[in-house]
């Protein structure tokens, strides 16, 4: 008798709270539209893309209570959320579901096979291979969306303009990443083909990543950072490395020249979101996320930093600095 | 909660509740506090998803996910045992030499099943496979524990030096316990990766405090000392864990922002083992009023 009192609390509470939220989600009014967005981890880049797409939503009209709801989680890089956060949002049947990130999209993807709403995915490295899509020209099933794939050889082309004698390029990733292992298999193909050698350094975690970088400082003529998140988030670690060995870093995320990077040419992330906003627009409004080919991002930034560019003593072309979109320059007068 | 919702949350509480079995039988059973689950759970994902894609039939990856697990964990138990390198250590070493390992198995960081045939896309309907794997396993550990074997192994874990003067082999108990834990840990993370469609080399953190927390609720919520009843419990207190995350991802009408979903949740299990024994102090209360 005691034991099943004492069960009741439970069952009162968990009745009671779910009573609540079921009410809120039961009422979907015909004209108002539910967008449900899903994001792996809150990440600096991600969160621009987030806003690109709320901003774009705004753009068109979308915006407000009475003409739309959105629903944000974040996953808090954990794969299992990011399943939690698929079900919740096939329960609640939005028009449209966004996965922003591979893990946040291939659970979406995973939780949907009941439901088939549409998905758009946006800042997804590579979709085929996280079989998002089955080809990116033809994505075949509800799933379209914006990858953050730029090519590689514009990026090196840069790179040899700033530092004509790069030889060697050293690249700190993490091996535990998606998005850095099939960017650094692609880049070594690349680079050789360029007449430049690349040396890799694992970091397996943001502690590791200043040992890691230190590991193969002596042995390049320059770093090269590509979208990775765990090395990104202890970017300044690689920034420090390659001050002391007087070494420029070049990078992928225009966001981090600030932080100490040479130069970035690099997809803005801000930009994913709007013209990932954009493909929501158009399912809402009736077009088949299966005939939507995968976009790839369509402008891409190119960023000096002047000041650590006087830093490391190296000189630029003129030409470079027209072609700059922003130059980072405090200690001096710069354009911009 | 939608209806939809919380078919999810079962489901994502029932392959959890097996994670929560295999830690019950470390942390109580054997007394070993074992923090290989956190590699052997992704282990599991690993080698069931390079098994299909393989072409492997899903039920056998699932046997060898089993397997990998068991023999991951028979490792932590004889670095332990053998060279007396404390339970938390062995644990953190397998752990770390799992991540590579787990690299290696499958060639890169995330395998994707979303278009693979698995055990729960075959004719029966995932809930069925679901309900009836997890039927097996619980049955089969509690058969297990009441038999010669289990018996032994729980006698070297509540005292190893009378289990010893038994003549009960205490130190092969202790290894048979971490292996069979992590063979079950390692299966529901092959199930995990077939039921979400992916496998992650990020699927295994904090696999250990889950285990963990969810124990704990069970034990709070059940208060049995019925071994039956004991490893059930592991499975409802695996639920309850995994809906008060679904609660708390319903919570934005409080005006809560995305981020604070793990406050939530932290908030919501602390209730859940609050309440009970409020209601048994006002109770006590009660009656010495009366």
């Amino acid at each position: 008798m005691k034991r099943k009192l004492l069960k009741k609390p439970y069952l009162g509470l968990l009745l009671g709270i779910g009573l609540i939220s079921s009410g809120l989600f039961g009422n979907t009014l015909l004209e108002v539209k539910t967008i449900a967005i899903s994001q792996i981890i809150e990440h600096e880049a991600l969160n621009e893309t987030y806003r690109g797409i709320i901003e774009e939503l705004e753009a068109e009209g979308y915006v407000g209570d009475k003409k739309v709801k959105i629903v944000y989680e974040t996953a808090q890089g954990s794969p299992l959320i990011a399943a939690q956060i698929a079900q919740k949002f096939v329960s609640i049947q939005p028009d449209v579901m966004v996965g922003i990130g591979t893990i946040a999209a291939q659970a979406l993807v995973g939780a949907n096979k009941r439901s088939g709403k549409p998905i758009v995915f946006s800042s997804v490295t590579d979709p085929v291979g996280a079989q998002l899509v089955a080809s990116l020209s033809e994505p075949g099933a509800g799933v379209t969306g914006v990858t953050n794939w730029i090519k590689l050889e514009p990026q090196i082309e840069k790179f040899q303009q700033i530092l004509p004698k790069l030889k060697r390029l050293g690249i700190v990733y993490n091996p535990g990443e998606g998005n850095s292992v099939i960017l650094v298999s692609r880049l070594k193909d690349t680079a050789r083909q360029m007449g430049i050698e690349i040396t890799e350094s694992p970091a397996t975690a943001t502690m590791e990543v200043g040992m890691a970088a230190k590991h193969i400082a002596h042995k390049v003529d320059a770093f090269f950072i590509s979208n990775d998140n765990t090395v990104l988030s202890a970017f300044e670690s690689v920034v420090g490395v390659a001050n002391d060995a007087g070494i420029p870093v070049f990078v992928s995320d225009i966001n981090k020249v600030q932080s100490g990077a040479v130069a970035a040419l690099g997809p803005d992330q801000y930009e994913i979101g709007r013209q990932t906003g954009k493909m929501i627009v158009e399912i809402l409004k009736g077009t088949s996320p299966a005939k939507m080919p995968v976009e790839f991002p369509k402008k891409t930034e190119f960023y000096l930093n002047l000041d650590a560019l006087k830093r490391l003593h190296i000189q630029v072309p003129s030409t470079l600095l027209q072609e700059a979109d922003k130059i980072i320059n405090n200690s001096g007068s710069g354009k911009r | 909660m939608h209806i939809t919702q919380l078919f999810g949350t079962l489901e994502l509480g029932l392959i959890y509740g097996l994670v929560t079995i295999g830690v019950y039988l470390t942390s109580r059973v054997i007394n070993f506090a074992d923090l290989t689950v956190d590699g052997s759970f992704p282990l599991g994902a690993a080698i069931v998803a390079a098994s299909i894609v393989n072409g492997m039939n899903p039920w056998l990856a699932s046997l060898l996910a089993f397997l990998g697990g068991a023999l991951s964990g028979s490792v932590t138990g004889y670095l332990n045992v053998r060279w007396k390198i404390t339970g938390l250590l062995a644990g953190i070493l397998t752990m770390t030499a799992l991540y590579s390992i787990n690299l290696r198995i499958m060639g890169r960081p995330n395998i994707a099943l979303l278009s693979e045939t698995t055990i729960f896309t075959e004719i029966y309907g995932m809930y069925w496979v679901l309900g009836v794997v997890c039927f097996i396993i619980v049955g089969g550990v509690i058969y297990f524990l009441n038999s010669q074997i289990g018996l032994a192994m729980r006698a070297a874990g509540t005292n190893p030096r009378c289990a010893n003067a038994q003549g009960v082999r205490v130190g092969w108990m202790i290894v048979l316990g971490v292996a069979l834990s992590n063979g079950i840990v390692a299966f529901s993370g092959a199930l995990f990766a077939q039921a979400q469609g992916f496998a992650d080399i990020s699927l295994g953190t904090g696999t250990l405090v889950v285990g963990l927390a969810s124990v704990i609720i069970g034990e709070v919520i059940f208060r049995t000392r019925r071994l039956s009843m004991i490893v059930i419990s592991c499975i409802a207190g695996s639920i309850v864990y995994r809906i008060a995350i679904a609660l708390a991802l319903n919570t934005e009408f409080l005006g809560l922002k995305a981020s604070d979903l793990k406050l939530i949740t932290a908030v919501l299990i602390g209730a859940t083992m609050i309440l009970p024994k409020l209601r048994e102090e006002l109770l006590i209360r009660r009656k010495r009023r009366a």
